[in-house]
């Protein structure tokens, strides 16, 4: 597939590292994994799936010059200091969503990346997923005339545990952001304003602590066309993740997916199997394919689809969101 | 009383459908029929009694109930008329536009205690009263969202617009109705927003062809309800239910159940065009349902509240796009009734 092997690092070996590191070594032979730091590094997974150097200290990265690439994944407040170091060590970056949660270091990461001459892409891994892609093509082609209405579910099948809450940056910057960046990518416009309305239905606990677990949000985007979201923390009934863009010649829709696609008829009704669970399993292909598009950034030397510049937006639109549930009103995001 | 005798208001599309119905309706007689553009040739192949003024039929002592399927600016002052003459009265949506005047039929209404059904046709479809039979079993839990898509197939004409009080209080109308009717609950702040995306001449005339609009409920649920002027696909007509232990959801009504598959795919059938054929059932059950009420002395479901807190909800939602603001039912009813 590719003649150039590339060595790369990985920063953050929690439950997204491991899963890119073990991605990784399954399905792109000729990337190598040279190293994996984590201050709290489970040597016996990092031994076991074969890194050759396993370490806590993120200098055994920096200081190495075999090392031409980087994939964070450690917390999301760290995610800034990392990129700009990574950065000043001339590393290229893939950095998960969302960066940090206020423009000015979003900006920071930006700056330190573009001054560094290296690439930066950025974890919305659902601009890969097969299903939003072939949308996406659609919508592009103009089978479905201009864009009028974009309808999105974004649900979670089970509400975070409560100790998640505080340090997540709240529904918008830790959920939303996902979808917010979805609707830029489908119709390629940009979010002109945005009004939210929320409510703590789930789960009580969530709302003592500041935060909301069920909103609908309106956006209009600068093409003209409206947009609804609606979000919830909890479904039960699984990963709820759908998305219709309705135009003026027609409709697209792109609906849940499932393990596998078999009906079962009974005297009760007709079943099919739940849907998926865990965003791991929903998003699978897009994990792999997000890293597959960021090994061809290096290889060809081409920008990434999704950058620093698309997570400032989406994170802008956050804040926004968290301004209009606070003020009940419609927030400008015109500049 | 075994069979009620009824007078017919108006003879235009849903006047002859309503016509149609009550034909082969055992519980129904029908006395007589006016319309001051009547289709003559039509009334004759039906065997009906036509007659040349509302009047006649509000001063016949034989007839127990009307029917006021005129032009929706006479609805209120002939319900009020219908209600002076002891008629029970099924009356198509809207009373009116004003809530000052539907206030005075509604007042008309309770003083002669008579009964009032409003056209709110769908709350009979099927599809509908199921996604409530189940919330009301609890299988879906609390309530969380309530997700309508209704879209017609074709846009009306730019003319239209301009009698029909617009968008939210022609066609959003329903879907207000269908979520106090849902959730068992009332509407109690709306947000809209709107845009002119399918036809510029509906712009002109100052009215809207795409919206969307948010609202909370009292029980803490929310709703949201998407409209287009235009599927071109056909009438897309959508619920969703979604609560904390599930969600139900009622999708769009096809001729048959067929699917096609080509080498260009699988093709099922586009959804029923217009309302007369998706909502065909609902137009039976619903007058069903007013003359069970009126043989057997029962309360109605879509009553003459139902019909002005509809209206209240779509003067809500006008204003909101207007002046881009969230606003709260108390403040439309503070604008007209005061305190």
């Amino acid at each position: 597939m590719y003649d150039k092997k590339i060595t790369l690092g990985m920063v953050g070996a929690g439950r997204i590292g491991k899963m890119h590191t073990e991605n990784i070594l399954t399905n792109f032979p000729m990337v190598h994994i040279k190293t994996i730091v984590d201050l709290e590094l489970d040597f016996v997974w990092a031994n076991k799936v074969g890194i050759p150097n396993p370490s806590k200290d993120i200098a055994t990265i920096t200081n190495d010059s075999d090392i031409s690439a980087v994939l964070i994944s450690t917390p999301s407040n760290t995610h800034v200091d990392m990129i700009k170091l990574m950065a000043g060590s001339g590393k290229n970056i893939f950095c998960e969503k969302p960066i940090a949660f206020d423009l000015n270091s979003i900006q920071e990461a930006i700056d330190s990346v573009e001054k560094a001459g290296v690439i930066l892409q950025v974890g919305f891994n659902r601009r890969f997923d097969p299903d939003f892609l072939k949308v996406k093509k659609i919508v592009e082609s103009g089978e479905i005339g201009q864009p009028h209405i974009i309808n999105i579910t974004s649900r979670d099948p089970k509400r975070p545990d409560i100790k998640f809450i505080p340090g997540s940056g709240g529904l918008f910057m830790d959920f939303c952001v996902h979808d917010f960046d979805m609707v830029r990518f489908l119709t390629g416009s940009d979010i002109d304003e945005i009004y939210v309305r929320g409510a703590n239905l789930v789960d009580p606990k969530i709302g003592e602590l500041g935060d909301i677990d069920t909103a609908l949000i309106t956006l209009k985007l600068s093409n003209g066309a409206l947009c609804n979201i609606d979000i919830c923390r909890e479904t039960n009934y699984g990963y709820d993740q759908q998305i219709e863009v309705f135009g003026s010649k027609g409709s697209i829709r792109a609906q849940n997916l499932k393990p596998t696609s078999v009906l079962l008829s009974s005297t009760d009704g007709i079943s099919s199997d739940p849907l998926y669970y865990s965003f791991i399993e929903r998003y699978k292909e897009a994990y792999l394919e997000e890293i597959k598009g960021f090994i061809d950034c290096l290889v060809n030397n081409k920008q990434p689809i999704v950058n620093g510049k698309d997570t400032y937006k989406a994170v802008k639109v956050a804040i926004a969101a968290q301004e209009s549930l606070k003020s009940n009103k419609p927030v400008s995001l015109r500049t | 009383m075994k069979q009620v005798n009824v007078g017919l208001i108006g003879a235009g599309r849903i006047g002859k459908l309503h016509c149609d119905n009550l034909l082969q309706n055992q519980k129904v007689s029908i006395k007589a029929i006016t319309d001051p553009f009547m289709d003559h040739k039509w009334a004759k192949s039906r065997q009906l009694k036509v007659v040349s003024s509302p009047e006649i039929i509000f001063k016949d002592p034989a007839i127990d109930a009307v029917f006021i399927m005129s032009p929706s600016t006479m609805h209120a002052e002939q319900i009020i008329q219908a209600a002076k003459a002891g008629k029970h009265i099924f009356c198509e949506k809207p009373i009116a536009l004003e809530p000052i005047l539907i206030k005075e039929a509604l007042d008309a209404v309770k003083k002669a205690n008579v009964k009032l059904q409003v056209g709110f046709n769908r709350r009979f479809d099927p599809n509908f009263s199921y996604l409530k039979e189940v919330y009301a079993s609890g299988k879906i839990g609390n309530l969380y969202l309530v997700k309508i898509i209704a879209r017609d197939p074709a846009p009306p004409p730019a003319e239209y617009v301009n009698q029909s009080g617009g968008m939210f209080l022609d066609m959003t109308i329903h879907d207000f109705d269908m979520v106090r009717f849902l959730s068992g609950s009332e509407v109690v702040e709306v947000y809209a927003a709107g845009a002119v995306l399918v036809d510029p001449a509906i712009g002109e005339a100052g009215d809207i062809d795409t919206a969307i609009t948010t609202l909370t409920l009292k029980n803490g649920a929310l709703a949201v309800i998407d409209n287009s002027r235009e599927a071109v696909y056909g009438y897309d007509q959508r619920i969703e239910l979604f609560g904390s232990k599930g969600s139900i959801t009622a999708e769009n009504n096809t001729a048959t159940r067929t699917i096609l598959k080509t080498a260009d795919g699988t093709i099922s059938e586009r959804p029923l065009d217009f309302f007369l054929e998706r909502y065909q059932d609902s137009f039976r059950l619903e007058v069903n349902e007013f003359f069970t009420a009126i043989i057997e002395d029962r309360k109605i479901t879509a009553n003459g509240e139902a019909g002005l807190v509809s209206i209240l909800i779509g003067l809500a939602a006008k204003k909101s796009f207007a002046e881009n603001r969230p606003v709260k039912i108390d403040e439309i009813k503070q604008e007209y009734f005061g305190n």
